[in-house]
């Protein structure tokens, strides 16, 4: 379980996150959205242990991040986080950076491995696995990130926008695919930022709404659906998220049209 | 007799007696003609080189802890402790006697009663490396009293003292030593491969993994305990202090308050401070938000805080107190490096508590051709490409 206490957090002057509270259960798939710069990604980064909030705390399965050594060394080993840019060494292989990921999360080694090969295999980064990270796309620079996340099997995935960076349609599949499976575990908790309604609707139990530092909204797609009381989630979404958009919209096609 | 046939030195002794035995021969022509080839002199160097390097091969070529062939092979056969080592002993026997006793005598034409520097170069020099070896396998207790008692070898007595406190120091080896045998096989962890390569694998790993797994590491460092942190900060106050009477008072005190406030530095640079590791937030959010002090981060510069405020203090502490400086400055010295060693946060403890924020590091995601990141340099020295 995840509980976010009470937090604040600033870079600068302004707070990016004001009083944020929240609480995952274990097996639950969250989906953060928002607008772009509201906090996002500074929630997530929270929660994967890269930053640490100026007020409140994070707690993963009872233990508070960075209480005490024992507590963050627990929560280190059973949490990952990948970031939306994660810094990819370039001179080493996609292969090498996966395994030697898998090997700091203590995977036994044969079995990472054969993980290593199918994940490679399932990604279509078969032959480039074993070439330096620096002659990679982009798509397959953010698929091989998304490789070094799973190849760990923890049991808390904190990952930010892993849907975007260019990965192609068969990516996208595969990952929706994978989540998908990872959702109906019960013993995997997943919190994601994805900024595409329909990607995450058959994916999350329960989507969290950040606004201008707040939440405005947590709870599951059914339920948003019926409070906004419109059809999809994409409609529901736009009038909890971007309220003023469609009026922005029909605004600027009225002095499009003749 | 047969293992003892080893320690003689058949490589750098011929060597020795082809350097020197023409270069005294014409020396002795020349003067007699008027002039001079060789200040007699100068021959100390030729007898120090020899004396240095075959006191490094005494222990390297027959302590187990320096060769991972012999070291393997050693422990598959039936030998213990309690048996002689099968290529010659680590300890000096009468043919070190012999052979030290024969080039003494060969260099005592050339330099007459300064023969005495060569078993003392040859003892300095074994002792260095057998005590390395002994730190390798864990036997620093031996270290430690020699680091203790090494000052003695220039204070008081000056140059007098070198050859009693050599054979001290050459007592307390050989006891660290015969624990050490006694102990063998010892446990065989990082350092039965290259060490250096090991610490370029070890290193590359983390390297290897990218941001932010590598600053997510888990350091295995737990820092030092009180009475080590007691211990090595009176050893290095020990050594100012002996130092102190070759280069001088003054010389020394400007040095030891240069060293300290490097120190407190390097303290910070090893945790990262700054770094991978910044504060929560900026610096002018800090100040016009009011927080102007982060328990969690600013707990970590406390201690090199401390430790220069501490060095400065004593550094202006004769002004108004009237002791000897020296024991002002030994004290000013001796609190410092405690500060320094014994204050909290370990580095441990810092990675995994410590309330910073890990940016996307100085390692970016796009760099040019010309632009290299340090990870790059660290690969390409690490494999030895100059491109």
């Amino acid at each position: 379980m995840i509980r976010i206490v009470d937090v604040w957090h600033h870079y600068g002057i302004q707070p990016v996150l004001k009083d944020i509270s929240l609480t995952i259960e274990t097996g639950h798939v969250v989906a953060v959205m928002g607008p772009n710069g509201m906090g996002k990604s500074t929630l997530l980064a929270l929660v994967g242990g890269i930053l640490h909030p100026l007020k409140g705390h994070i707690e993963i399965d009872g233990q508070i991040r960075r209480s005490s050594v024992e507590a963050e060394k627990s929560i280190r080993r059973k949490l990952v986080y990948l970031p939306a840019e994660p810094y990819l060494p370039l001179d080493r292989t996609g292969r090498e950076l996966i395994t030697s990921v898998g090997r700091l999360y203590d995977v036994e080694d044969r079995s990472l491995i054969e993980h290593a090969e199918r994940l490679l295999r399932l990604f279509n980064l078969g032959e480039k696995g074993d070439a330096p990270i620096r002659t990679y796309s982009t798509g397959q620079r953010k698929k091989i990130a998304i490789c070094s996340a799973l190849i760990t099997r923890v049991p808390i995935l904190v990952l930010d926008e892993p849907f975007s960076g260019g990965l192609d349609s068969a990516a996208l599949l595969v990952l929706g695919r994978i989540l998908k499976y990872l959702a109906s575990r019960t013993d995997v908790t997943i919190l994601m930022a994805v900024p595409v309604p329909e990607l995450v609707e058959s994916l999350a139990d329960k989507i969290d709404v950040i606004d201008k530092g707040r939440i405005t909204a947590f709870d599951s797609p059914e339920n948003l659906r019926k409070q906004t009381g419109v059809g999809t989630l994409t409609e529901a979404l736009e009038r909890s998220i971007h309220p003023e958009i469609i009026r922005d919209v029909e605004e600027y096609l009225a002095g499009e049209r003749p | 007799m047969n293992r003892y046939r080893y320690l003689i030195p058949t490589f750098i002794g011929p060597i020795l007696l082809i350097l020197y035995i023409p270069c005294y021969l014409l020396n002795g022509l020349l003067i007699r003609w008027g002039e001079e080839f060789f200040h007699p002199d100068y021959f100390i160097f030729i007898f120090c080189a020899f004396a240095a390097i075959h006191g490094a091969m005494r222990v390297c070529c027959f302590h187990p802890a320096f060769s991972k062939a012999y070291f393997n092979w050693l422990v598959l056969t039936p030998w213990d402790s309690s048996k002689p080592l099968p290529r010659g002993p680590v300890h000096l026997v009468w043919v070190d006697l012999v052979v030290l006793g024969l080039v003494s005598l060969l260099a005592y034409p050339a330099l007459s009663y300064k023969v005495w520097i060569i078993p003392s170069v040859f003892l300095g020099a074994y002792l260095l490396f057998l005590n390395i070896a002994l730190v390798m396998q864990g036997q620093g207790d031996g270290m430690l009293i020699s680091v203790f008692v090494a000052p003695f070898l220039w204070w008081p007595y000056g140059p007098w003292s070198i050859f009693p406190v050599l054979l001290m120091l050459y007592g307390i080896a050989y006891w660290a030593l015969c624990k050490q045998i006694k102990e063998f096989p010892w446990n065989t962890g990082w350092w039965k491969d290259n060490p250096v390569q090991q610490w370029k694998l070890q290193a590359g790993s983390l390297q290897q993994v990218g941001w932010p797994f590598y600053p997510m590491l888990i350091p295995d460092s737990t820092g030092i305990s009180l009475s080590q942190s007691v211990v090595v900060a009176g050893l290095i106050t020990w050594w100012v202090h002996s130092v102190s009477f070759i280069v001088g008072f003054p010389f020394i005190k400007f040095i030891t308050t240069m060293f300290l406030l490097f120190l407190g530095m390097l303290r910070l640079v090893l945790y990262e401070t700054g770094m991978t590791y910044r504060a929560p937030i900026s610096f002018w959010g800090r100040m016009f938000t009011i927080y102007w002090f982060i328990r969690g981060y600013d707990r970590v510069f406390l201690a090199s805080f401390l430790a220069a405020i501490n060095t400065i203090l004593f550094l202006l502490l004769p002004i108004w107190i009237q002791w000897p400086s020296w024991i002002l400055h030994d004290i000013g010295v001796f609190s410092t490096l405690f500060i320094l060693f014994a204050m909290p946060p370990t580095l441990q403890n810092w990675r995994l508590t410590g309330s910073y924020r890990i940016p996307p590091r100085w390692i970016r995601q796009k760099t040019s051709s010309t632009t290299k990141t340090p990870d790059q340099i660290f690969h390409r020295i690490c494999s030895g490409s100059s491109s």
